[in-house]
């Protein structure tokens, strides 16, 4: 019994303060704050059972982030029902990107959470596909170096630097699209 | 600096990657240029607006006590008693176990009766069995020999024999209170033998009994002893005993 009592509170030591970035990470993929809790408890319970593989020493936030990425994805798989269409490929989850991007517009929870935070932003990275935007929320969002985004998503250190460099134009060029025909819109109101 | 070296660069000082040397080159070009400094001005809006809307995310105060919980849920569900209570250690669980266990083995099970080995306090009739059926073969060391002695609690002797030796090994076999022997084709010529010998009621079933199921087991008798024949495997099988023909068959057969 003290086994697992000294076992759960290493663990829990060692990836608690991490559970923030998790939640964060979850929330900006999904949108949706329950699935965002889901993912956090699931992903927290897959790495205490994995426990055992990960080496002391080692990256404890990166090791939990692969993990929380690999529930994320399970979650997408099981609420698309198209398990081919997720994956870091680009072809793949530029379907992906679009479909979950329809699915949750209808989720009352991600109206709230566009609301809360800043909604042009929200929507010009869910316009992204998969591919790039993991690199982008892992760098902006979770402060992982370049090599630390590659071994996670498994791929090269340079791929990692050109998705994130295409990632922030494309969120930028979004982000100036939005501005300028909001400003459009409110000529045009005002003018009426 | 040209707009077209610069660009590329701006990703890279972005992400604090530039040499100081570099970084400064660079900003200096983005002071003098609307365009580059129009992009820079963009990247930096970008990440404002992240580092606010991060900074907007808060995990729920009692997610953390859930996944907490959940572990110790996991925990529980590990532990072999998990709803005895907690307060008990597994030691003494572990413990109660071992001592009710004791008392539910049969007899012949436990350790003080089990029959000594071959090498150690040799019977009369097991000195003579190896001796016997040695004296044409030769004792041969098999490598797997200490792990199969431990599976099988006795002490293995591997022998080769001649085909003809072999033919005659029913008669050494009889001389044995109980014995199992397992023949292992090996060429034409060659086989190897590997037998034991156990004091009567000691065997009480062969390991691979469920396997026979519908197999062909030829039952003898011979100079006093009940014997069971039987391939498997490739392997021929020979079980010697004492006890009455209906007895081993139940043996046998598992039933």
């Amino acid at each position: 019994m003290k086994f697992f009592q000294s076992k759960r509170k290493q663990f829990e030591e060692l990836t608690r303060p991490y559970g923030q970035d998790v939640y964060r990470l979850a929330l900006w993929r999904l949108a949706n704050q329950q699935d965002a809790e889901d993912v956090v408890q699931e992903t927290f319970l897959r790495a205490y059972r994995s426990f055992h593989t990960f080496q002391t020493g080692t990256n404890a936030k990166a090791w939990l982030t692969k993990i929380s990425l690999n529930v994320i994805n399970d979650l997408l798989k099981r609420k698309l029902r198209q398990p081919d269409t997720v994956s870091f490929d680009v072809e793949g989850d530029e379907i992906e990107s679009l479909q979950s991007e329809s699915m949750s517009l209808q989720d009352p929870a991600l109206q709230l959470a566009m609301n809360e935070f800043d909604p042009a932003l929200l929507s010009a990275l869910r316009k992204l596909p998969v591919s790039l935007l993991y690199p982008l929320l892992l760098r902006e969002l979770e402060d992982l170096s370049y090599e630390e985004i590659a071994s996670i998503l498994a791929i090269p250190t340079g791929t990692v630097m050109s998705r994130l460099f295409r990632a922030r134009r494309l969120v930028r060029d979004r982000l100036t699209e939005h501005s300028q025909s909001h400003a459009k819109q409110k000529v045009v109101d005002d003018e009426m | 600096m040209k707009c077209s070296e610069v660009r590329p660069l701006l990703d890279l000082l972005y992400d604090e990657l530039l040499e100081t040397k570099d970084s400064a080159l660079v900003l200096d070009h983005i002071k003098n240029c609307n365009q580059c400094r129009s992009e820079w001005e963009a990247m930096e809006e970008l990440r404002t607006r992240i580092a606010a809307a991060r900074s907007n995310t808060f995990v729920p105060s009692e997610l953390m006590e859930k996944v907490s919980l959940s572990l110790k849920n996991e925990d529980q569900s590990k532990r072999i008693f998990g709803l005895l209570p907690q307060q008990i250690p597994l030691v003494s669980i572990a413990a109660s176990i071992l001592l009710v266990a004791w008392f539910l083995v049969p007899q012949f099970l436990r350790p003080s009766h089990l029959p000594e080995s071959l090498s150690a306090t040799p019977t009369s009739t097991a000195q003579k069995l190896i001796a016997d059926l040695t004296a044409d073969g030769a004792v041969t060391p098999e490598p797997d020999k200490q792990k199969l002695d431990k599976r099988v609690g006795y002490d293995l002797k591997y022998v080769h024999l001649p085909s003809w030796k072999l033919q005659q090994s029913g008669i050494y076999l009889a001389q044995a209170n109980i014995a199992r022997f397992d023949f292992v084709r090996d060429g034409n010529s060659d086989q190897r033998l590997s037998c034991y010998q156990a004091p009567e009621g000691t065997i009480k079933a062969v390991g691979n009994a469920q396997e026979l199921a519908g197999k062909q087991v030829t039952f003898g008798n011979q100079s006093g002893y009940q014997f069971a024949k039987w391939t498997q495997n490739g392997r021929d099988y020979l079980f010697v005993t004492k006890l009455p023909q209906p007895v081993l068959e139940e043996i046998i057969r598992g039933a």
